[in-house]
């Protein structure tokens, strides 16, 4: 449950309320595990170590996205200085193409549930998004952020969170298409 | 105002977003009423948006959490 406004915030309530989320976003943004991993103990370190300055949950939570955001851009910079190599590839990932062993997709287009495999084949076509693209992608449409907040974050203008966000939309809807079936066809 | 295929594509966002002005919005709603092939697309780009949302919130990977605990116990000298 999350920490009233009267009640002091601890290092558990922290860990247990925000590092899930702490680590699904960086996990998306940076496409790999350990480096999520890596982010989220780094975010945790920083939250437990000024626990005092904050006045209560939501506080906590706005703060929380932004120091996520910032952690992991800059674990991705220190990647990308790395293995260049691989950085200079990403631009080019194409999305895998449908093999027919997922099966189509059959759900309400009102209250999508969505099954194991469905839930990898979105996780796969998100991973698949160039970085400045997944980046917007996930703050907004995965995590549900205003554009205002995201174009904040990451120092961009709300038109162009805006083009990203349309543009990784597009290359989802290409990758995640084929799988839906029925109620969607005219 | 006629607007072509493409068009419909690149209008997407906005109209998905509501913030056409209606003048263009009736002409993209007069365009997918004689276009199938647009028809599905802005569906299928509304459902995917939809679906995307939709992923279940999900917890810490046991074998992540207990590396986590362990990590912040030593760094915080617990």
């Amino acid at each position: 449950m999350p920490a009233t406004t009267d009640e002091p915030l601890t290092a558990e309530h922290v860990f247990r309320e925000h590092a899930p989320r702490i680590y699904h976003i960086a996990r998306r943004m940076l496409n790999n595990d350990a480096d999520a991993e890596d982010v989220t103990q780094d975010v945790l370190l920083q939250v437990i170590r000024k626990l005092d300055t904050f006045r209560g949950d939501s506080q906590l939570s706005t703060w929380l996205h932004r120091v996520t955001v910032n952690a992991a851009l800059a674990f991705r910079e220190k990647r990308a200085n790395r293995q260049k190599h691989e950085t200079a590839n990403g631009d080019a990932l194409e999305i895998a193409p449908t093999n027919g062993s997922v099966k189509r997709w059959n759900v309400e287009p009102d209250e999508p549930v969505l099954e194991a495999e469905q839930t990898a084949a979105i996780e796969r076509a998100i991973g698949d998004l160039p970085g400045p693209f997944r980046d917007v992608y996930v703050l907004a449409d995965v995590e549900g952020m205003p554009n205002s907040d995201i174009a904040d974050m990451l120092g961009l203008s709300v038109p162009a969170v805006k083009s990203r966000l349309h543009r990784a939309r597009l290359r989802m809807r290409d990758s995640l298409a084929p799988h839906f079936e029925g109620g969607i066809a005219p | 105002m006629n607007l072509t295929c493409e068009d419909l594509r690149n209008l997407l966002y906005e109209y998905h977003a509501g913030e056409l002005v209606v003048e263009v919005y009736e002409s993209f709603e007069t365009h997918l009423v004689g276009c199938a092939n647009c028809l599905y697309f802005v569906e299928s780009y509304r459902h995917t948006v939809k679906v995307v949302r939709s992923l279940p919130r999900c917890g810490l990977p046991a074998a992540v959490e207990t590396r986590l605990r362990a990590a912040l116990k030593e760094c915080l000298g617990e």
